[in-house]
Protein backbone atom coordinates (compact mmCIF):
# COMPACT_ATOMS: atom_id res chain seq x y z
CA UNK A 1 0.00 0.00 0.00
CA UNK A 2 1.82 2.94 -1.29
CA UNK A 3 1.07 6.82 -0.97
CA UNK A 4 -0.70 6.91 -4.36
CA UNK A 5 -2.76 3.55 -3.31
CA UNK A 6 -3.85 5.38 -0.41
CA UNK A 7 -4.66 8.56 -2.13
CA UNK A 8 -7.15 6.72 -4.25
CA UNK A 9 -8.70 4.62 -1.48
CA UNK A 10 -9.25 8.37 -0.33
CA UNK A 11 -10.90 9.81 -3.43
CA UNK A 12 -12.96 6.45 -3.78
CA UNK A 13 -14.51 6.62 0.02
CA UNK A 14 -15.21 10.47 -0.55
CA UNK A 15 -17.28 9.49 -4.13
CA UNK A 16 -18.91 6.24 -2.52
CA UNK A 17 -20.15 7.97 -0.02
CA UNK A 18 -21.72 11.08 -1.55
CA UNK A 19 -23.42 8.43 -3.79
CA UNK A 20 -24.25 5.83 -1.46
CA UNK A 21 -26.12 8.40 0.93
CA UNK A 22 -28.05 10.33 -2.09
CA UNK A 23 -29.01 7.03 -3.61
CA UNK A 24 -30.13 5.28 -0.15
CA UNK A 25 -32.87 8.18 1.25
CA UNK A 26 -35.14 5.36 0.87
CA UNK A 27 -33.44 2.04 1.76
CA UNK A 28 -31.73 3.72 4.39
CA UNK A 29 -35.44 3.75 6.62
CA UNK A 30 -36.74 1.02 5.03
CA UNK A 31 -34.03 -1.41 6.11
CA UNK A 32 -34.05 -0.03 10.00
CA UNK A 33 -38.21 -0.69 10.13
CA UNK A 34 -37.84 -3.89 7.87
CA UNK A 35 -35.69 -5.22 10.11
CA UNK A 36 -37.24 -4.08 13.37
CA UNK A 37 -40.14 -5.24 11.86
CA UNK A 38 -39.53 -8.94 11.30
CA UNK A 39 -38.12 -9.00 15.01
CA UNK A 40 -40.98 -8.18 16.05
CA UNK A 41 -43.05 -11.27 14.85
CA UNK A 42 -40.22 -13.05 16.87
CA UNK A 43 -41.15 -10.87 20.00
CA UNK A 44 -44.62 -11.58 19.45
CA UNK A 45 -44.00 -15.42 19.60
CA UNK A 46 -41.86 -14.88 22.93
CA UNK A 47 -43.84 -12.68 24.66
CA UNK A 48 -47.02 -15.27 23.72
CA UNK A 49 -45.35 -17.95 25.49
CA UNK A 50 -47.05 -18.21 29.42
CA UNK A 51 -44.95 -20.88 30.47
CA UNK A 52 -41.84 -18.45 30.26
CA UNK A 53 -41.05 -16.11 33.66
CA UNK A 54 -40.81 -12.31 32.43
CA UNK A 55 -37.30 -12.60 33.41
CA UNK A 56 -36.64 -15.40 30.89
CA UNK A 57 -38.40 -13.44 28.14
CA UNK A 58 -36.23 -10.74 28.54
CA UNK A 59 -32.92 -12.86 28.40
CA UNK A 60 -34.24 -13.96 25.40
CA UNK A 61 -35.13 -10.84 23.78
CA UNK A 62 -31.95 -9.86 24.52
CA UNK A 63 -30.67 -12.49 22.52
CA UNK A 64 -32.95 -11.29 19.66
CA UNK A 65 -30.96 -8.10 18.93
CA UNK A 66 -27.50 -10.36 18.70
CA UNK A 67 -29.08 -10.72 15.05
CA UNK A 68 -29.66 -7.49 14.24
CA UNK A 69 -26.70 -6.24 13.00
CA UNK A 70 -26.92 -9.90 10.87
CA UNK A 71 -30.01 -8.77 9.24
CA UNK A 72 -29.03 -4.98 8.54
CA UNK A 73 -25.78 -5.30 7.47
CA UNK A 74 -26.24 -8.23 5.23
CA UNK A 75 -29.48 -6.26 3.88
CA UNK A 76 -28.39 -3.13 3.13
CA UNK A 77 -24.66 -3.43 2.94
CA UNK A 78 -25.16 -6.24 0.34
CA UNK A 79 -27.57 -4.32 -1.92
CA UNK A 80 -25.68 -0.90 -2.04
CA UNK A 81 -22.64 -3.58 -3.14
CA UNK A 82 -24.58 -4.94 -5.57
CA UNK A 83 -25.48 -2.28 -6.69
CA UNK A 84 -22.25 -0.05 -6.65
CA UNK A 85 -20.55 -2.44 -8.59
CA UNK A 86 -22.93 -3.25 -10.73
CA UNK A 87 -23.20 0.26 -11.85
CA UNK A 88 -19.54 0.66 -12.53
CA UNK A 89 -19.83 -2.00 -15.07
CA UNK A 90 -23.05 -0.58 -16.16
CA UNK A 91 -21.81 2.78 -17.02
CA UNK A 92 -18.48 1.47 -17.69
CA UNK A 93 -16.76 4.02 -15.00
CA UNK A 94 -14.63 0.99 -13.91
CA UNK A 95 -13.25 0.77 -17.60
CA UNK A 96 -12.05 4.56 -16.80
CA UNK A 97 -11.24 4.25 -13.45
CA UNK A 98 -8.94 1.32 -14.66
CA UNK A 99 -7.69 3.18 -17.39
CA UNK A 100 -6.55 5.66 -15.25
CA UNK A 101 -4.05 3.51 -13.06
CA UNK A 102 -6.86 3.07 -10.04
CA UNK A 103 -5.39 -0.27 -8.56
CA UNK A 104 -8.41 -2.45 -8.69
CA UNK A 105 -7.80 -3.36 -5.21
CA UNK A 106 -8.54 0.30 -3.77
CA UNK A 107 -11.44 0.31 -5.20
CA UNK A 108 -12.72 -3.04 -4.16
CA UNK A 109 -11.99 -1.94 -0.72
CA UNK A 110 -13.25 1.88 -0.95
CA UNK A 111 -16.61 0.40 -1.97
CA UNK A 112 -16.48 -2.71 0.73
CA UNK A 113 -15.44 0.11 3.47
CA UNK A 114 -17.89 2.72 2.91
CA UNK A 115 -21.14 -0.14 2.75
CA UNK A 116 -19.68 -1.66 5.88
CA UNK A 117 -19.56 1.49 7.59
CA UNK A 118 -22.92 3.07 6.39
CA UNK A 119 -24.20 -0.81 7.09
CA UNK A 120 -23.05 -0.38 10.66
CA UNK A 121 -24.09 2.54 11.14
CA UNK A 122 -27.80 1.27 10.52
CA UNK A 123 -27.39 -2.10 12.36
CA UNK A 124 -26.41 0.25 15.36
CA UNK A 125 -29.54 2.71 15.16
CA UNK A 126 -32.12 -0.49 14.44
CA UNK A 127 -30.49 -2.02 17.64
CA UNK A 128 -31.71 1.24 19.77
CA UNK A 129 -34.70 1.42 17.85
CA UNK A 130 -35.71 -2.35 18.48
CA UNK A 131 -34.60 -1.87 22.35
CA UNK A 132 -36.60 1.17 22.22
CA UNK A 133 -40.24 -0.41 21.04
CA UNK A 134 -39.56 -3.38 23.23
CA UNK A 135 -39.24 -0.98 26.20
CA UNK A 136 -41.98 1.29 25.15
CA UNK A 137 -44.59 -0.63 23.75
CA UNK A 138 -43.91 -3.99 25.76
CA UNK A 139 -42.91 -2.96 28.62
CA UNK A 140 -39.79 -4.92 28.92
CA UNK A 141 -36.66 -3.82 29.89
CA UNK A 142 -33.79 -5.44 29.43
CA UNK A 143 -29.86 -5.15 30.72
CA UNK A 144 -27.23 -4.80 27.81
CA UNK A 145 -24.36 -6.07 29.53
CA UNK A 146 -20.84 -5.23 28.78
CA UNK A 147 -20.67 -8.70 26.76
CA UNK A 148 -23.80 -8.08 24.91
CA UNK A 149 -22.43 -4.45 23.97
CA UNK A 150 -19.21 -6.57 22.90
CA UNK A 151 -21.36 -8.13 20.77
CA UNK A 152 -23.94 -6.10 19.22
CA UNK A 153 -20.95 -3.25 18.38
CA UNK A 154 -18.07 -5.31 17.30
CA UNK A 155 -18.65 -9.18 17.31
CA UNK A 156 -21.40 -9.33 15.17
CA UNK A 157 -20.87 -6.40 13.07
CA UNK A 158 -17.61 -8.49 12.05
CA UNK A 159 -19.17 -11.21 11.11
CA UNK A 160 -21.43 -9.82 8.87
CA UNK A 161 -18.87 -7.37 7.63
CA UNK A 162 -17.03 -11.25 6.72
CA UNK A 163 -19.98 -12.38 4.89
CA UNK A 164 -19.99 -9.22 3.17
CA UNK A 165 -16.61 -9.45 1.81
CA UNK A 166 -16.78 -12.87 0.66
CA UNK A 167 -20.10 -11.81 -1.06
CA UNK A 168 -18.63 -8.48 -2.38
CA UNK A 169 -15.61 -10.21 -3.82
CA UNK A 170 -18.22 -12.71 -5.69
CA UNK A 171 -19.84 -9.69 -7.03
CA UNK A 172 -16.42 -8.23 -8.02
CA UNK A 173 -15.73 -11.73 -9.89
CA UNK A 174 -18.94 -12.65 -11.52
CA UNK A 175 -20.04 -10.98 -14.76
CA UNK A 176 -23.52 -10.52 -13.93
CA UNK A 177 -24.29 -11.43 -9.69
CA UNK A 178 -27.48 -9.66 -9.69
CA UNK A 179 -29.51 -12.67 -9.83
CA UNK A 180 -27.13 -14.11 -7.46
CA UNK A 181 -26.94 -10.66 -5.33
CA UNK A 182 -30.60 -10.54 -4.94
CA UNK A 183 -31.16 -14.51 -3.40
CA UNK A 184 -28.08 -14.27 -1.29
CA UNK A 185 -29.82 -11.40 0.12
CA UNK A 186 -33.08 -12.68 0.80
CA UNK A 187 -31.64 -16.09 1.72
CA UNK A 188 -28.76 -14.52 4.05
CA UNK A 189 -31.35 -12.38 5.81
CA UNK A 190 -34.37 -14.92 5.88
CA UNK A 191 -31.83 -17.34 7.21
CA UNK A 192 -30.80 -15.40 10.26
CA UNK A 193 -34.15 -14.51 11.34
CA UNK A 194 -35.23 -17.84 11.13
CA UNK A 195 -32.00 -18.95 12.83
CA UNK A 196 -32.63 -15.79 15.85
CA UNK A 197 -36.03 -17.56 16.39
CA UNK A 198 -34.77 -20.99 17.01
CA UNK A 199 -31.34 -20.51 18.33
CA UNK A 200 -31.97 -16.63 20.23
CA UNK A 201 -31.50 -18.29 23.01
CA UNK A 202 -30.23 -21.63 23.25
CA UNK A 203 -26.41 -21.04 23.10
CA UNK A 204 -24.46 -19.11 25.24
CA UNK A 205 -23.36 -15.42 24.01
CA UNK A 206 -20.08 -15.88 24.63
CA UNK A 207 -19.98 -19.17 22.76
CA UNK A 208 -21.80 -17.43 19.82
CA UNK A 209 -19.63 -14.28 20.16
CA UNK A 210 -16.28 -16.14 19.97
CA UNK A 211 -17.34 -18.57 17.09
CA UNK A 212 -18.88 -15.35 15.27
CA UNK A 213 -15.33 -13.19 15.69
CA UNK A 214 -13.65 -16.07 14.65
CA UNK A 215 -15.55 -16.58 11.28
CA UNK A 216 -15.81 -13.11 10.79
CA UNK A 217 -11.88 -12.26 11.04
CA UNK A 218 -11.69 -15.49 8.84
CA UNK A 219 -13.69 -14.23 6.23
CA UNK A 220 -12.54 -10.52 5.99
CA UNK A 221 -8.83 -11.83 5.86
CA UNK A 222 -9.83 -14.23 3.27
CA UNK A 223 -11.40 -11.71 0.51
CA UNK A 224 -8.74 -9.49 1.01
CA UNK A 225 -6.38 -12.14 0.18
CA UNK A 226 -8.29 -13.07 -2.46
CA UNK A 227 -9.23 -9.89 -4.45
CA UNK A 228 -5.64 -9.22 -5.53
CA UNK A 229 -6.07 -12.38 -7.77
CA UNK A 230 -8.63 -10.80 -9.86
CA UNK A 231 -7.45 -9.51 -12.87
CA UNK A 232 -9.16 -6.53 -14.41
CA UNK A 233 -10.35 -7.75 -17.74
CA UNK A 234 -12.24 -9.87 -15.03
CA UNK A 235 -13.12 -6.87 -13.59
CA UNK A 236 -14.50 -4.94 -16.32
CA UNK A 237 -15.58 -8.26 -17.76
CA UNK A 238 -14.39 -7.78 -21.33
CA UNK B 1 10.25 10.70 -27.84
CA UNK B 2 8.02 7.44 -28.28
CA UNK B 3 4.80 8.15 -26.14
CA UNK B 4 3.11 4.81 -27.22
CA UNK B 5 5.42 1.80 -28.43
CA UNK B 6 3.00 -0.95 -29.84
CA UNK B 7 5.07 -3.91 -31.35
CA UNK B 8 3.92 -7.35 -32.33
CA UNK B 9 0.33 -7.36 -30.78
CA UNK B 10 -1.64 -10.28 -30.93
CA UNK B 11 -4.89 -11.06 -29.31
CA UNK B 12 -7.65 -13.70 -29.58
CA UNK B 13 -11.21 -14.25 -27.83
CA UNK B 14 -11.12 -17.76 -27.96
CA UNK B 15 -10.79 -18.80 -31.57
CA UNK B 16 -11.36 -15.22 -32.68
CA UNK B 17 -8.59 -13.56 -33.74
CA UNK B 18 -8.78 -9.79 -33.19
CA UNK B 19 -5.45 -8.31 -33.08
CA UNK B 20 -2.40 -10.59 -35.83
CA UNK B 21 0.53 -8.63 -34.53
CA UNK B 22 -0.33 -4.70 -34.82
CA UNK B 23 2.93 -1.80 -34.66
CA UNK B 24 2.17 1.49 -33.84
CA UNK B 25 4.27 4.22 -32.82
CA UNK B 26 3.02 7.19 -31.74
CA UNK B 27 5.14 10.29 -30.87
CA UNK B 28 5.63 13.38 -28.89
CA UNK B 29 3.11 16.15 -30.33
CA UNK B 30 1.15 13.49 -32.94
CA UNK B 31 -2.71 13.45 -33.04
CA UNK B 32 -3.25 9.96 -34.32
CA UNK B 33 -6.34 8.91 -35.76
CA UNK B 34 -7.08 5.38 -35.34
CA UNK B 35 -9.66 4.26 -38.47
CA UNK B 36 -11.57 0.54 -39.18
CA UNK B 37 -14.36 -0.81 -39.44
CA UNK B 38 -16.43 -1.98 -36.87
CA UNK B 39 -14.84 -5.29 -35.25
CA UNK B 40 -11.38 -4.57 -36.72
CA UNK B 41 -9.90 -4.49 -33.39
CA UNK B 42 -9.44 -0.48 -32.42
CA UNK B 43 -11.12 -1.13 -29.16
CA UNK B 44 -9.41 -4.08 -28.51
CA UNK B 45 -6.41 -2.17 -28.80
CA UNK B 46 -7.50 0.97 -26.64
CA UNK B 47 -8.38 -1.38 -23.80
CA UNK B 48 -4.85 -3.16 -24.06
CA UNK B 49 -3.20 0.25 -24.10
CA UNK B 50 -5.14 1.33 -21.24
CA UNK B 51 -3.75 -1.30 -19.32
CA UNK B 52 -7.47 -3.26 -18.96
CA UNK B 53 -6.81 -6.22 -20.93
CA UNK B 54 -3.74 -8.13 -21.41
CA UNK B 55 -2.43 -9.38 -24.94
CA UNK B 56 -1.92 -12.42 -25.83
CA UNK B 57 1.75 -11.80 -27.52
CA UNK B 58 3.84 -8.17 -28.29
CA UNK B 59 4.00 -5.50 -26.02
CA UNK B 60 2.75 -2.16 -25.29
CA UNK B 61 4.95 0.70 -24.09
CA UNK B 62 3.67 3.96 -22.63
CA UNK B 63 6.26 6.68 -22.01
CA UNK B 64 9.10 3.67 -21.98
CA UNK B 65 6.79 1.36 -18.99
CA UNK B 66 5.73 -2.03 -19.88
CA UNK B 67 1.40 -1.86 -19.42
CA UNK B 68 1.55 -5.43 -18.82
CA UNK B 69 3.40 -4.99 -15.46
CA UNK B 70 4.07 -1.43 -14.75
CA UNK B 71 0.65 0.68 -15.90
CA UNK B 72 0.12 1.92 -12.07
CA UNK B 73 3.02 3.89 -12.55
CA UNK B 74 2.05 5.59 -15.86
CA UNK B 75 -1.54 5.51 -15.66
CA UNK B 76 -1.83 8.93 -13.80
CA UNK B 77 -0.25 10.10 -17.40
CA UNK B 78 -3.14 8.84 -19.51
CA UNK B 79 -6.66 9.86 -19.48
CA UNK B 80 -9.42 7.70 -21.82
CA UNK B 81 -12.77 8.75 -22.85
CA UNK B 82 -14.41 5.56 -23.54
CA UNK B 83 -17.34 5.75 -26.44
CA UNK B 84 -19.42 4.98 -23.44
CA UNK B 85 -18.78 8.46 -21.72
CA UNK B 86 -17.84 6.49 -18.61
CA UNK B 87 -19.48 9.43 -15.91
CA UNK B 88 -21.67 8.69 -12.60
CA UNK B 89 -24.86 9.56 -13.42
CA UNK B 90 -25.71 10.49 -9.57
CA UNK B 91 -23.34 12.56 -9.29
CA UNK B 92 -23.09 16.46 -10.37
CA UNK B 93 -20.73 17.72 -12.85
CA UNK B 94 -18.55 18.76 -10.71
CA UNK B 95 -18.38 16.19 -8.57
CA UNK B 96 -17.60 13.29 -11.29
CA UNK B 97 -14.74 15.96 -12.21
CA UNK B 98 -13.31 16.02 -8.42
CA UNK B 99 -13.70 12.28 -8.11
CA UNK B 100 -11.06 12.00 -10.96
CA UNK B 101 -8.83 15.05 -9.49
CA UNK B 102 -8.41 13.77 -5.93
CA UNK B 103 -7.52 10.67 -7.99
CA UNK B 104 -4.83 11.41 -9.50
CA UNK B 105 -3.56 13.24 -6.40
CA UNK B 106 -4.80 17.06 -6.73
CA UNK B 107 -3.71 19.60 -4.05
CA UNK B 108 -6.85 20.21 -2.15
CA UNK B 109 -6.56 23.64 -1.89
CA UNK B 110 -6.51 23.51 -5.94
CA UNK B 111 -9.37 21.43 -6.42
CA UNK B 112 -11.94 23.65 -6.75
CA UNK B 113 -9.99 25.59 -9.49
CA UNK B 114 -8.82 23.11 -11.45
CA UNK B 115 -12.70 21.44 -11.51
CA UNK B 116 -13.94 25.00 -12.38
CA UNK B 117 -11.52 25.41 -15.47
CA UNK B 118 -12.11 21.82 -16.79
CA UNK B 119 -15.79 22.98 -16.70
CA UNK B 120 -15.53 26.47 -18.45
CA UNK B 121 -12.72 24.69 -20.86
CA UNK B 122 -15.92 22.58 -22.12
CA UNK B 123 -18.90 25.45 -21.41
CA UNK B 124 -19.89 23.09 -18.94
CA UNK B 125 -19.60 25.75 -15.68
CA UNK B 126 -22.96 26.70 -15.16
CA UNK B 127 -24.31 22.95 -14.79
CA UNK B 128 -21.14 22.42 -12.13
CA UNK B 129 -23.78 21.29 -9.18
CA UNK B 130 -26.36 19.76 -11.92
CA UNK B 131 -26.33 16.03 -11.83
CA UNK B 132 -25.22 14.24 -14.99
CA UNK B 133 -27.95 12.03 -15.29
CA UNK B 134 -30.36 15.01 -16.60
CA UNK B 135 -27.11 15.89 -19.08
CA UNK B 136 -28.05 15.01 -22.90
CA UNK B 137 -25.28 13.14 -24.77
CA UNK B 138 -23.38 15.67 -26.40
CA UNK B 139 -23.07 17.11 -22.59
CA UNK B 140 -21.98 13.94 -21.01
CA UNK B 141 -19.06 13.91 -23.95
CA UNK B 142 -18.33 17.48 -22.91
CA UNK B 143 -17.68 16.83 -19.62
CA UNK B 144 -16.15 13.45 -20.41
CA UNK B 145 -13.35 15.39 -22.56
CA UNK B 146 -13.09 17.79 -19.74
CA UNK B 147 -12.53 15.16 -17.16
CA UNK B 148 -9.84 13.63 -18.84
CA UNK B 149 -7.99 16.91 -19.36
CA UNK B 150 -8.63 17.86 -15.86
CA UNK B 151 -4.96 17.39 -14.79
CA UNK B 152 -3.62 17.74 -17.94
CA UNK B 153 -2.63 14.59 -18.96
CA UNK B 154 0.34 13.43 -21.17
CA UNK B 155 -1.31 10.77 -23.59
CA UNK B 156 -5.40 11.50 -24.27
CA UNK B 157 -7.03 8.72 -26.01
CA UNK B 158 -10.25 9.38 -27.39
CA UNK B 159 -12.90 6.63 -28.69
CA UNK B 160 -15.62 8.63 -30.70
CA UNK B 161 -15.26 11.99 -28.77
CA UNK B 162 -17.68 13.87 -30.72
CA UNK B 163 -20.21 11.55 -31.03
CA UNK B 164 -23.30 13.20 -30.40
CA UNK B 165 -21.80 16.46 -30.14
CA UNK B 166 -23.53 19.69 -31.86
CA UNK B 167 -21.96 21.29 -34.35
CA UNK B 168 -20.54 24.05 -32.58
CA UNK B 169 -19.20 22.26 -29.89
CA UNK B 170 -17.89 20.11 -32.44
CA UNK B 171 -15.92 22.89 -33.56
CA UNK B 172 -15.33 23.73 -29.65
CA UNK B 173 -13.65 20.89 -28.57
CA UNK B 174 -11.65 20.44 -31.78
CA UNK B 175 -9.96 23.73 -31.09
CA UNK B 176 -9.68 22.90 -26.97
CA UNK B 177 -7.79 19.75 -28.09
CA UNK B 178 -5.84 21.54 -30.74
CA UNK B 179 -4.66 23.53 -28.18
CA UNK B 180 -3.99 20.80 -25.76
CA UNK B 181 -1.87 18.86 -28.38
CA UNK B 182 0.73 22.38 -28.33
CA UNK B 183 1.93 21.86 -24.96
CA UNK B 184 5.30 20.22 -24.77
CA UNK B 185 5.09 16.51 -24.83
CA UNK B 186 1.36 15.56 -25.25
CA UNK B 187 0.22 13.16 -27.96
CA UNK B 188 -3.63 12.04 -28.52
CA UNK B 189 -5.05 8.62 -29.75
CA UNK B 190 -8.42 8.99 -31.27
CA UNK B 191 -10.77 6.45 -33.27
CA UNK B 192 -13.88 8.14 -35.29
CA UNK B 193 -16.17 7.18 -37.50
CA UNK B 194 -16.15 11.10 -38.96
CA UNK B 195 -13.51 11.36 -41.74
CA UNK B 196 -14.40 14.95 -41.27
CA UNK B 197 -12.92 15.18 -37.50
CA UNK B 198 -10.35 13.16 -38.58
CA UNK B 199 -9.27 15.38 -41.25
CA UNK B 200 -9.65 18.50 -39.06
CA UNK B 201 -7.77 17.12 -35.84
CA UNK B 202 -5.34 14.92 -36.99
CA UNK B 203 -2.10 15.00 -38.62
CA UNK B 204 -1.47 11.25 -38.52
CA UNK B 205 -3.44 8.10 -39.90
CA UNK B 206 -3.45 4.25 -38.40
CA UNK B 207 -6.38 2.20 -40.85
CA UNK B 208 -6.54 -1.33 -39.16
CA UNK B 209 -8.38 -3.91 -41.15
CA UNK B 210 -9.28 -7.79 -39.28
CA UNK B 211 -6.91 -7.08 -36.84
CA UNK B 212 -3.69 -6.09 -39.13
CA UNK B 213 -2.88 -1.96 -40.10
CA UNK B 214 -3.25 -1.40 -43.17
CA UNK B 215 -1.29 2.10 -43.22
CA UNK B 216 0.41 3.92 -40.66
CA UNK B 217 1.57 7.72 -41.87
CA UNK B 218 0.73 11.41 -41.76
CA UNK B 219 -2.20 12.26 -43.58
CA UNK B 220 -0.69 14.96 -45.69
CA UNK B 221 1.96 12.00 -46.98
CA UNK B 222 -0.68 9.31 -47.03
CA UNK B 223 -2.89 11.64 -49.72
CA UNK B 224 0.58 12.22 -51.44
CA UNK B 225 1.55 8.33 -51.68
CA UNK B 226 -2.03 7.50 -52.62
CA UNK B 227 -2.33 10.26 -55.84
CA UNK B 228 1.28 10.27 -56.84
CA UNK B 229 0.76 9.54 -60.71
CA UNK B 230 -2.99 9.12 -60.58
CA UNK B 231 -4.95 11.91 -62.82
CA UNK B 232 -8.49 11.64 -63.56
CA UNK B 233 -8.95 11.77 -68.19
CA UNK B 234 -12.13 13.37 -68.94
CA UNK B 235 -12.69 12.75 -72.60
CA UNK B 236 -15.75 14.00 -74.31
CA UNK B 237 -15.68 11.48 -77.66
CA UNK B 238 -18.11 9.32 -79.60
CA UNK B 239 -16.22 6.76 -80.63
CA UNK B 240 -17.03 4.81 -77.54
CA UNK B 241 -15.31 4.15 -74.32
CA UNK B 242 -14.23 0.45 -74.79
CA UNK B 243 -11.39 2.37 -77.80
CA UNK B 244 -10.52 5.09 -75.38
CA UNK B 245 -9.77 1.89 -72.83
CA UNK B 246 -7.21 0.27 -75.57
CA UNK B 247 -6.04 3.81 -76.39
CA UNK B 248 -5.04 4.63 -72.62
CA UNK B 249 -4.31 1.58 -72.00
CA UNK B 250 -0.91 1.69 -73.81
CA UNK B 251 0.73 4.16 -71.42
CA UNK B 252 -1.24 3.78 -68.33
CA UNK B 253 -3.40 1.63 -65.82
CA UNK B 254 -6.85 2.33 -65.77
CA UNK B 255 -7.66 2.12 -62.26
CA UNK B 256 -11.37 3.39 -62.51
CA UNK B 257 -13.98 4.55 -65.29
CA UNK B 258 -17.29 5.69 -65.36
CA UNK B 259 -18.52 5.32 -68.59
CA UNK B 260 -21.45 8.11 -68.60
CA UNK B 261 -19.54 10.97 -67.91
CA UNK B 262 -16.09 9.80 -70.16
CA UNK B 263 -14.05 9.89 -66.60
CA UNK B 264 -11.20 7.72 -66.99
CA UNK B 265 -9.19 7.30 -63.74
CA UNK B 266 -5.44 6.54 -64.98
CA UNK B 267 -2.18 5.34 -63.23
CA UNK B 268 0.86 6.22 -65.21
CA UNK B 269 4.37 7.30 -64.63
CA UNK B 270 3.72 9.28 -67.83
CA UNK B 271 3.61 12.73 -68.39
CA UNK B 272 -0.14 14.26 -68.01
CA UNK B 273 1.03 16.55 -71.37
CA UNK B 274 2.72 13.29 -72.71
CA UNK B 275 -0.95 11.54 -72.40
CA UNK B 276 -2.92 14.09 -73.42
CA UNK B 277 -1.05 14.81 -76.90
CA UNK B 278 -0.88 10.95 -77.60
CA UNK B 279 -4.73 10.74 -77.09
CA UNK B 280 -5.33 13.75 -79.78
CA UNK B 281 -2.78 12.06 -81.96
CA UNK B 282 -5.02 9.37 -82.03
CA UNK B 283 -7.97 11.25 -82.68
CA UNK B 284 -10.16 12.36 -79.47
CA UNK B 285 -10.94 15.42 -78.74
CA UNK B 286 -11.92 17.58 -76.14
CA UNK B 287 -9.85 16.17 -73.36
CA UNK B 288 -9.17 17.05 -69.72
CA UNK B 289 -6.28 15.73 -67.40
CA UNK B 290 -5.97 16.55 -63.98
CA UNK B 291 -4.10 15.06 -61.06
CA UNK B 292 -6.72 13.25 -58.98
CA UNK B 293 -7.35 14.29 -55.17
CA UNK B 294 -8.29 11.27 -53.41
CA UNK B 295 -10.54 12.15 -50.10
CA UNK B 296 -9.15 10.47 -46.91
CA UNK B 297 -12.80 8.41 -46.88
CA UNK B 298 -11.81 7.23 -50.47
CA UNK B 299 -8.41 6.36 -49.77
CA UNK B 300 -10.08 4.15 -46.08
CA UNK B 301 -12.72 2.57 -48.21
CA UNK B 302 -9.83 1.55 -50.70
CA UNK B 303 -7.85 -0.06 -48.13
CA UNK B 304 -10.72 -1.74 -46.42
CA UNK B 305 -12.03 -2.72 -49.45
CA UNK B 306 -15.51 -1.76 -49.84
CA UNK B 307 -14.75 0.35 -53.06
Amino acid sequence: MNNSWIRCLKAIIWKESIEAIRTSKLAIPSTILFVVGIQLISVYQIIGKQHLSSANKELILAGLTIFIPLMSITFFGNGLLLKTIHEERLNKTIHVLLASGVPPTALWVGKFLVASTISYIISAITISGFVSVINLFFGYSFNITSSLWLILLVIMPLLSIGMLAVVSLLYWYLKDARTLGSIIQMVAFLGVWNFSLKFGSKYPINMVGLISLVIGILLIGLSFTLIKYISKERIVNV
Amino acid sequence: MKMIHISGLEKNYGRLEVLKGIDIDINCGELVGYLGPNGSGKTTTLNIISGIIKPDKGTVKILGADVLCEYEKVGSSVSVVFENHGLYPKLTAGENLEYFARLKGAPKGVLRKYVDNALSSVELLEKKNTLVSTFSKGMMRRLAIARALILDPRILILDEPFDGIDISSRYSLIQLLKNWIQKPEKCILLTSHSMADIEALCNKLVIIHQGRILTSDTISSLQEKWNKNKYEVIVKDHSGPSRIQTILSKYSRIIDLDKKNGLFIIETSENPAFISSYLKEEGIQHIEIKEKHTSLEEIYLELVGKK
